[in-house]
């Protein structure tokens, strides 16, 4: 793996470069940050805040709002259990203690709490895998238990103990306001000098004899000697303009949040089924997840589909599948209002891996998506993706997440 | 899955919302033919205008609304009450439609071409102590003294604009209530005689103007025009008005116990924008409005707005474009329409839109009620923000309506935006500087009323 980079740009740091702009739309179309990050979700954030203390030049370009992709589509989870083993959870972990100081370090609340995970069990299958689960998060040093049915019960008395046989416990686990962590990290990332244009598409990545040139974007072209792609779901689409051809798949998820109302689940919850999933391509699946936010208001999910469009439309089937399985699982949910739900297309990989690092072939590029559980893994990878930038980053087995590793698989 | 579109209760012609304009469309359609599909979520037809005060308080409908009501028994219409649509969506050539409704009625209905009736609501204008108990809006005023026999108050005091603010004052007055002054915060209408021509011929308006008019002076209550109410004040509930020129500083100080707010009325697009037909802003109603073609369809295809959730115009011109969609909602369905029947109906369409510009020209909503904005005011009730809260993320650089709302919370309860969108988008104009157009908009997501999750499922269990 190939962690040396350009250099960067003379007016990195001091010298005769101009004042940075302290807002966002600072930088003039033509002007040459030392990098831009495309996709300004949880991801994408945090490395452009990390970048930016760490002295780099840096713009941010998201083609909506702020987290208006799946980073604004999720139940705010700060979740270890469902970790890839091995390198995955080592960094799930590294990345999670970062949590308990990050309001601090961003001067901001991000409504950061622990709040305990409980992963739903249903038939012996499940068992035997959670409890496999159990003992390798343990060999870990994370503090999961597997709870019988009366134990899951106290814990959350408004489960139906028909629907369940025991749950994997996590009681660290947490939850944060999404939204909130990626405006603390361009607020922060503002007050260092980083430049965000929001609602600018970028239309292609500019690669010039092997080595990356900059974005062209709907509000002028751009140049940097690096471009580091983060779009999420997006991702695909643009690394094409760069002759890359990554192996993302887009889920279709759909979920819904009632009103406000008296608290009845402590723990965030998801149904083990989540892990033997196989979900044919255009089918609906439907697996039990909830989250009751601080307000009150609960959020159910998720309905899922493979997809191949890019979309946000609401399906007539996702709702109503969605409140049948939430009243399966807590029928005191029956009588709940529903106000609202979502739509977000979601990246993932066929080896539940993230695309995390430089591109063979076209200097400068790196790509960061595609991560499983990406609130937890936010802090770390920010800085992780900042310091392969500025060569801090080197660790050797990061090659494991190499957005090449399929294509050479391919060729062997 | 054909089998599945078996199953689903089918409709050639749906029409959302038993108001003037979508009794008319159902009268218009029925006409020819074509049978009709009336959904209301209100117990009774009538919609707002022609709101049926009940049987048990010795009520009787509308004149007016009485030949449309009527139709309402033909065999070939299908009436479903007392029932939200809180979906439509796309399948096959026509669209799905979600009702959620009192038990035994249909969860799902297919139909080919659809008429959106979904009329307005009183326009919401925040100030220092709005959501003090004692103050509430014109409609739900006018709604509790002429339907529900029930005063809501001893002293009131109106502010607001236009001549709907009389009526409540005339009906409050006549329930016994006492007017303590009817604000109205746009100038003496000096202009009203160049619009003559087009009041030509409103006579019965006119005189249920001049009636409510005279019924203040009598009264005693005084009418102030270019004046607000600036802060309601009051320990739990109102006891104080302060109030004030438009754009000026505190006058005068009024106890009261009730204020009725009546500053125009405002769309309801909810249904339309979660189906997914285009918005656009119009300064002049200061409201978002769906984009319609010379047939009132929207820009998807079988979809028609008419009545004033496509911009205010009043129950004339709705029940006006009621009918011409229903019109070209028949052409649609391949029924023969007669060419004279259509210019006829645009003719008078013209007639009636003339008089309704005329009371937008003479009452626009202000454009300084802004300015009474203080940092500690509730702007999203539901969420309980304040002013202070949405300037602050403003200031750290959120741009668009959806930035502020995914970082405060505004504009994410129950009313999925209906009371605080306008004015969130009002404030957030001010502060940067930019018109309300270039915010972004905030799309209706379903649900777009509050329904009870067992509610969502496509049968009852």
């Amino acid at each position: 793996m190939n962690l040396t980079p350009l250099p960067l740009s003379p007016h990195r740091r001091g010298g005769n470069s101009a004042p940075l702009p302290s807002q966002g739309g600072g930088w003039e179309v033509g002007g040459t940050p030392d990098a831009v990050v495309v996709g300004g979700g949880l991801i994408g954030s945090s490395i452009a805040y990390h970048l930016a203390r760490a002295g780099v030049r840096t713009l941010l370009i998201e083609q909506g709002d702020l987290a208006s992709g799946a980073s604004g589509a999720n139940f705010g989870n700060v979740q270890v259990e469902d970790a890839e083993f091995g390198l995955s959870l080592e960094l799930t972990l590294r990345s999670y203690a970062r949590f308990a100081s990050l309001g601090a370090e961003l001067d901001y609340d991000v409504g950061y709490r622990k709040t305990g995970n409980l992963l739903l069990i249903e038939n012996q299958h499940q068992w035997a895998m959670m409890r496999q689960r159990a003992t390798r998060l343990q060999a870990a040093g994370v503090r999961a238990v597997l709870l019988d049915r009366d134990e899951t019960c106290r814990l959350e008395p408004h489960l139906a103990p028909e629907a369940i046989l025991g749950a994997l416990y996590n009681p660290d686990e947490g939850m944060l306001d999404p939204f909130r962590l990626v405006h603390a990290y361009t607020r922060r990332g503002r007050d260092a000098g980083l430049a965000v244009w929001t609602h600018t598409r970028v239309s292609g990545i500019v690669v010039r004899s092997g080595r990356v040139a900059g974005v062209a974007t709907t509000r002028g072209s751009v140049s940097a000697g690096w471009v580091i792609l983060a779009a999420g779901a997006w991702s695909r689409e643009l690394g094409r303009t760069a002759g890359l051809d990554l192996p993302l798949q887009w889920v279709h998820g759909e979920a819904a949040i009632t009103g406000p109302l008296p608290p009845m689940a402590r723990n965030a919850m998801t149904t083990a089924a989540f892990f033997e999933a196989t979900e044919g391509a255009g089918e609906q699946t439907v697996g039990f997840c909830l989250r009751q936010r601080p307000h009150g208001n609960v959020m159910i999910g998720e309905a899922a589909r493979v997809t191949q469009r890019l979309s946000r439309a609401a399906t007539a089937t996702a709702l109503p599948a969605v409140a049948a399985e939430a009243e399966r699982w807590l029928p005191a949910l029956r009588r709940a209002a529903v106000i609202r739900s979502w739509a977000i297309p979601v990246a993932f990989t066929a080896d539940s891996r993230p695309l995390l690092g430089p591109v063979d072939g076209v200097a400068g590029l790196l790509v960061a998506t595609g991560l499983k559980s990406t609130i937890i893994l936010t802090p770390l990878v920010g800085e992780l993706v900042a310091g392969m930038v500025t060569g801090e980053t080197r660790d050797a087995r990061l090659v494991e997440f190499s957005p090449s590793r399929m294509r050479d698989a391919a060729q062997d | 899955m054909p089998d599945l579109i078996a199953q689903h209760l089918q409709a050639e012609l749906a029409i959302v919302g038993a108001g003037p304009a979508g009794l008319a469309a159902a009268a218009e359609a029925s006409d020819l033919g074509v049978p009709v599909t009336l959904i209301d979520i209100f117990p009774r037809p009538g919609g707002q205008y022609f709101k049926q005060t009940p049987p048990e308080l010795d009520g009787v409908p509308d004149g007016h609304a009485r030949p449309l009501l009527d139709r309402l028994s033909r065999a070939e219409m299908e009436v479903i009450s007392d029932t939200a649509v809180w979906g439509i969506f796309p399948e096959g050539e026509g669209y799905l439609l979600c009702l959620y409704g009192p038990a035994g009625t249909p969860r799902r209905l297919l139909a080919k071409k659809v008429i959106l009736a979904p009329g307005a609501y009183d326009r919401p204008v925040p100030f220092p102590g709005w959501t003090l108990p004692g103050v509430m809006t014109a409609g739900a005023a006018l709604t509790l003294v002429k339907h529900q026999r029930l005063l809501p108050g001893r002293r009131f005091l109106l502010s607001g604009t236009g001549p709907l603010q009389l009526v409540l004052a005339r009906h409050l007055l006549d329930a016994g209530g006492e007017v303590a002054a009817v604000l109205d915060a746009n100038p003496f209408p000096w202009r009203a005689w160049r619009h003559a021509p087009a009041a030509w011929g409103q006579w019965e308006r006119l005189a249920e103007g001049w009636a409510a008019w005279r019924t203040m002076r009598k009264a005693g209550a005084a009418l102030r025009w270019g004046h607000v109410v600036r802060r309601a004040e009051g320990e739990g509930e109102v006891a104080r008005a302060v109030i004030g020129p438009v754009g000026g500083d505190d006058t005068e100080t009024i106890a009261v116990d009730t204020i009725c707010l009546g500053h125009g009325l405002t769309p309801s697009v909810h249904l339309a924008r979660q189906a997914g037909c285009e918005h656009r802003y119009d300064p002049v109603q200061q409201a978002c409005l769906p984009v319609r073609d010379e047939w009132l369809q929207t820009t998807l295809s079988g979809i028609f707005v008419v009545g004033d959730g496509a911009g205010i115009g009043g129950k004339d011109v709705a029940q006006w474009e009621g009918r011409l969609a229903a019109l070209a909602a028949a052409r649609k369905l391949a029924r023969t329409v007669a060419a004279d029947r259509i210019a006829a109906v645009r003719r008078e369409l013209a007639r009636q839109r003339r008089f309704a510009a005329v009371l937008i020209d003479l009452f626009p909503a202000s454009a300084h009620l802004g300015d009474l904005l203080t940092d500690d005011t509730v702007l999203c009730r539901c969420e309980e923000i304040t002013v202070g809260e949405i300037r602050r993320v403003v200031a750290e650089g959120a741009e668009t309506l959806n930035a502020v709302r995914m970082v405060t919370r505004a504009g994410m309860g129950r009313c999925q935006g209906r009371m605080c969108g306008g004015p969130v988008a009002e404030l957030l104009a001010r502060e940067l500087g930019q018109p309300v157009d270039a915010l972004g908009q905030v799309t209706p997501r379903p649900p777009v009323v509050p329904v009870p999750l067992e509610g969502l499922l496509e049968e009852e269990a």
